[in-house]
């Protein structure tokens, strides 16, 4: 995960020192472990390149920080999906942000299942070009298996990412037509 | 080829209560051709079971087409929806009798009215040898193991020999091994019987046979586009094993 990128987000939504801005770090994103003094270093980092610049004792983002942010925030994922970056976009997307962050779900979730639907078919590609006895067609699947749930495990959180999401956005934007939220569960 | 079974922008609400909505299908489009299985995975209480009974035409959608062979099943009155049902939509799930009777009984008994006792006990006992459940003809349902239900259940469905068969996350219960001999029966009985099967499933061990799959998640069901292409000879690593040594 970038903490370059979450630093940045963080003074993207407002100018703060190094120490409130350590402590806001492990506050947001609290599932993933940063090294101690990680934002300091990422200052430094970010004030190289331009992303921030320092005024008495306060760090902002410049006006290229934020664009920066925003083109990372709105980006593809890694393939395949990683938690910590992934749940770091989640944790500082705003509002009109969502849109994006859904349709990046939508593309990772559907990255991953290509990528299952490849794997089935060079595993049955080279299940029926074989001659393969009981113990080798039964480590073959439990091989596949294995795979399988490692697959299975990532796209089930990205859908249910995805669905959190969309849930969040319905509400926002009925909230921002003065209607009461739609009140839908799952 | 044209498909047999389609849906078109279906969506599907349920009220829970009077406050709450649940979307279960929003906007689901899929395909189903004859000699093909296509796998919806997704979790348990994702609307799975909504979606296929919506494709067999026991419920009706909010929006949207179900078109099977040919015809809208909106437009077919409720006794010819039944007809369907009955003799070109085979059923599959994971449910059991109701009356405690030897497991050919079991088979055979939405077989007897169109074809008699005798007939329908011949058709049975072929159904059930053809999924390799013959030994199980005069057990009864208590007695079987969780995959011999499987294979007994694929039987009773495809008993009537139908068009389609949708079959309800029969491999729930199932290890991997057990799950990957039921997917590949399914999938040999849609290209020996030209059939097309449409499976909701609930892990991803359990797509291996199939030809498509999607997942269906917030009531939006996502299938990657194009066909997979099969590379032969690659090696394939667990994700991020790195090479091998």
């Amino acid at each position: 995960m970038s903490t370059g990128m979450v630093v940045l987000g963080l003074l993207a939504e407002r100018p703060d020192n190094g120490y409130r801005l350590e402590r806001r770090l492990n506050e947001r994103l609290s599932s993933a472990r940063f090294e101690r003094g990680a934002a300091q270093h990422a200052l430094k980092r970010l004030s190289m390149r331009g992303y921030v610049r320092c005024v008495e004792e306060e760090y902002r983002a410049t006006a290229s920080g934020v664009e920066r942010f925003e083109s990372w925030l709105r980006s593809a994922t890694a393939m395949p999906p990683e938690r910590d970056e992934l749940m770091a976009r989640l944790a500082l997307c705003r509002p009109g942000d969502m849109p994006h962050l859904i349709e990046v779900l939508r593309e990772a979730e559907l990255a991953c299942t290509a990528r299952l639907e490849d794997l089935n078919a060079r595993t049955r590609e080279q299940e029926r070009s074989a001659d393969l006895q009981d113990w080798e067609a039964h480590m073959s699947v439990a091989a596949i298996a294995g795979t399988a749930a490692w697959w299975d495990a990532r796209i089930k959180w990205l859908g249910d990412l995805r669905a959190g999401l969309q849930r969040a956005w319905l509400g926002y934007e009925a909230e921002q037509r003065g209607a009461a939220p739609p009140r839908t569960r799952r | 080829m044209t498909a047999l079974l389609s849906l078109d922008r279906v969506s599907l609400h349920y009220a829970r209560g009077h406050r709450h909505v649940v979307a279960v299908l929003a906007d689901v489009s899929l395909e189903v051709r004859a000699a093909e299985v296509v796998c919806v995975w997704a979790r348990r209480g994702r609307g799975k079971t909504a979606l296929l009974r919506v494709a067999a035409g026991i419920e009706a959608p909010d929006g949207g087409r179900v078109v099977f062979a040919g015809k809208d099943l909106a437009c077919l009155s409720d006794r010819q929806r039944s007809r369907l049902l009955a003799q070109e939509i085979g059923w599959v799930a994971g449910a059991g009798p109701n009356l405690d009777v030897p497991t050919l009984a079991h088979v055979a008994m939405p077989l007897s009215f169109a074809h008699g006792a005798r007939a329908a006990s011949r058709l049975a006992h072929d159904a059930l040898r053809r999924v390799g459940a013959g030994d199980c003809a005069a057990r009864h349902w208590a007695s079987l193991a969780d995959w011999e239900r499987a294979l007994v259940a694929i039987a009773r469905g495809i008993a009537r020999e139908p068009k389609l068969l949708l079959v309800d996350d029969l491999t729930a219960m199932l290890g991997p091994d057990e799950t990957d001999e039921v997917m590949r029966l399914l999938a040999a009985l849609a290209h020996e019987r030209d059939l097309a099967v449409l499976c909701s499933v609930s892990s991803a061990g359990a797509t291996g046979w199939s030809d498509r799959f999607a997942t269906l998640s917030g009531g939006e069901l996502l299938m990657p586009p194009g066909e997979p292409t099969p590379r032969r000879g690659e090696v394939i690593g667990l994700p991020g094993a790195g090479p091998r040594a």
